[in-house]
């Protein structure tokens, strides 16, 4: 099989794609619009898809464990939110990078709940059926569709809806607030806006995105591993953020496809090395991507410089 | 009673390498400005470097120690020179550093996992030397090997920054660059001594991890987040306090593994560090004032 000719790989690599550009639009909205370096962003998708995965492996209706799942990640937000928001930028960087181990060290913990590293199986629930029921769909007027094609549709469908509330959010007063508190809090604050707030409620909806990612997660791989979940997801996540441009929704679907091209979708070049090292020098090439666009761009391809804050 | 005798040595051991790298991060963090993601793969790269010293070249482990210490020191002042100057000389944010850092991180780890191969590796020490002290309460060679290396070079340090001009420089600098450069410290040269420092100091607690736990390109990486919780708790840019704090925390952790699963003591680390960032910013052993 030639794989550049194979649809059902780049089917595979734009679905990994439109899970990474949901994740990253929760992110966008922390770090471009707010100023929340959230380093634990990965956490709040690690509730949204074990909060489902438990849910629909207990026999709960798909259609209630979704909004669960995004009300569960939304609830993990504020929790952390909460007592850390006051902190200075970096330590806030750090805290919520510790919350996120934590989490994770508590899933492997618990595995007669979670399954911990044995993973939790079936997670996906029906999915799988009613995937089968659409191809069955458009077979039956006569379309043969490859079986990935469903998801990969619906998880960028729904990307781009969650990108189109956030730019109508953008025409807001609500996000007008969020930038003000981006560009100078104490500036906002003095103007009588209530920046503890919006920069919770900015946490918040970031993270039932997060969560959404997640939901979306669990569809794409059926079986969950605390090993998914781990700080590199964010990491990465940072990478497709800032080669997208701070601050920039459409940045992130460009960034996205980039980053899942390179880490997945450089599979079919035939390197004269072996996979693990091959594996290895994908990551050499996000890192120094990564260094590259903070040393000579640090707003990234799409975003404004005088919209880019990066000091604490 | 034997029980706490023997967390407590496991504690002296994981909490000497702490503080073998918290020293090194809070200085850069206090001096430069820079939350350094990459640290924990400095040591992860001396831990190799003692590797292909002390097992692929078969020389002995004082060989492979004084070579990772090199190796790690000339890389943290190769890097002073081709990143992080010039990027200070642009006047780049401390969130622009810290992103940096992370793909310099990237870049080291994935370069370690393409020469080295992901595979569990260890450094020529004997396994199963240990001695029986009294009643239940035993040590091992490689943990004598750990405590005391651990000790004496923080003793040294610890001496060396109270006693040396430059050892007081970078205290000051720490404390406050501005002030100090006013007050006539050469501050070009504090920078150098501190990466120097702050590089040795990562590649011999690398070495000392991949003796006292397994080498894998993730070792330094899974040690990044505890020695962040030993800054934090020592108070961010103080020396004694990352060097108080590593201990501490490396005690705290084995010390908890008497009440609660033991696979949770990791977690611990990280409760310490919010509730300290939260509850007393400036750390356990800092003083009040505004940071």
């Amino acid at each position: 099989m030639d794989p550049l000719l194979a649809f059902g790989f780049w089917a595979f690599v734009l679905t990994f794609a439109g899970v990474y550009a949901i994740f990253v639009l929760g992110l966008q909205l922390e770090v471009g619009d707010t100023g929340l370096i959230n380093f634990g962003h990965v956490a709040f998708m690690a509730i949204g898809a074990y909060t489902m995965g438990l849910l629909v492996t207990n026999d709960v209706s798909i259609w209630i464990a979704i909004p669960i799942a995004l009300a569960a990640s939304a609830a993990g937000g504020l929790l952390l939110g909460i007592p850390t928001l006051r902190l200075r930028a970096d330590y806030f960087a750090i805290t919520t990078i510790a919350a996120g181990e934590i989490l994770r060290i508590a899933i492997v913990n618990e595995q007669d709940t979670t399954g911990g590293t044995q993973g939790l199986r079936s997670a996906s629930g029906p999915w799988r059926d009613a995937n089968n029921d659409i191809l069955d769909f458009f077979s039956g007027i006569g379309i043969e569709l490859d079986r990935r094609v469903p998801l990969l549709v619906l998880v960028w469908v729904t990307a781009v809806l969650v990108g189109l509330v956030l730019v109508y959010l953008g025409r807001t007063p609500w996000r007008r607030v969020l930038r003000a508190v981006r560009e100078d809090e104490d500036a906002a604050a003095a103007a009588g806006k209530p920046v503890f707030r919006y920069k919770l409620q900015a946490l918040a909806l970031g993270s039932s995105i997060a969560g959404l990612a997640g939901v979306f997660y669990t569809l794409f791989s059926t079986t969950l591993f605390p090993t998914n979940f781990e700080p590199i997801f964010t990491f990465v996540g940072f990478a497709i953020l800032i080669l997208g441009g701070v601050g920039s929704y459409f940045g992130v679907v460009v960034g996205s496809v980039v980053i899942a091209v390179i880490v997945s979708g450089t599979r079919f070049l035939d390197f004269p090395l072996d996979a693990d090292k091959v594996a290895a020098l994908r990551f050499v090439v996000i890192g120094l991507l990564i260094m590259a666009i903070m040393a000579f761009r640090p707003q990234g391809l799409f975003g404004k410089k005088e919209e880019l804050h990066l000091d604490a | 009673m034997d029980e706490l005798l023997n967390t407590t040595i496991n504690g002296l051991s994981s909490g000497g390498i702490y503080a073998l790298g918290a020293i090194g991060l809070s200085l850069v963090y206090g001096i430069l400005k820079l939350v350094n993601f990459a640290h924990g793969d400095f040591m992860t790269l001396g831990g190799y470097v003692a590797f292909a010293i002390n097992v692929s070249a078969g020389m002995p482990l004082a060989v492979a120690f004084l070579g990772a210490i090199a190796a790690v020191a000339a890389l943290g002042l190769v890097l002073e020179f081709a990143i992080w100057a010039p990027m200070r000389r642009r006047g780049a944010g401390i969130m622009q550093l810290m992103l940096l850092s992370i793909g310099l991180a990237f870049v080291i780890r994935n370069m370690i996992l393409f020469e080295w191969g992901g595979e569990d590796r260890g450094l020529d020490v004997d396994q199963f030397q240990s001695w029986n002290l009294f009643g239940d309460v035993t040590i091992s060679a490689i943990q004598v090997t750990v405590i005391a290396t651990a000790g004496v070079v923080l003793l040294l340090v610890a001496t060396m920054l109270r006693v040396t001009l430059i050892g007081k420089s970078m205290r000051a600098l720490s404390d406050s660059f501005d002030l100090a450069e006013v007050s006539g410290v050469n501050t070009r040269r504090v920078v150098i001594y501190t990466w120097l420092l702050a590089g040795s100091l990562a590649g011999l607690a690398g070495v000392l991890a991949a003796i006292y736990t397994t080498l894998t390109p993730n070792t330094g990486w899974f040690l990044l987040l505890p020695i962040f919780a030993a800054v934090v708790l020592g108070g961010i840019g103080s020396a004694y306090g990352a060097l108080l704090g590593g201990i501490t925390l490396g005690l705290v952790q084995e010390w908890s593994t008497m009440f609660i699963r033991p696979t949770y003591k990791e977690a611990i680390g990280f409760l310490v560090l919010i509730l300290v960032l939260i509850v007393r910013p400036q750390g356990i052993f800092g003083q009040a004032r505004t940071v």
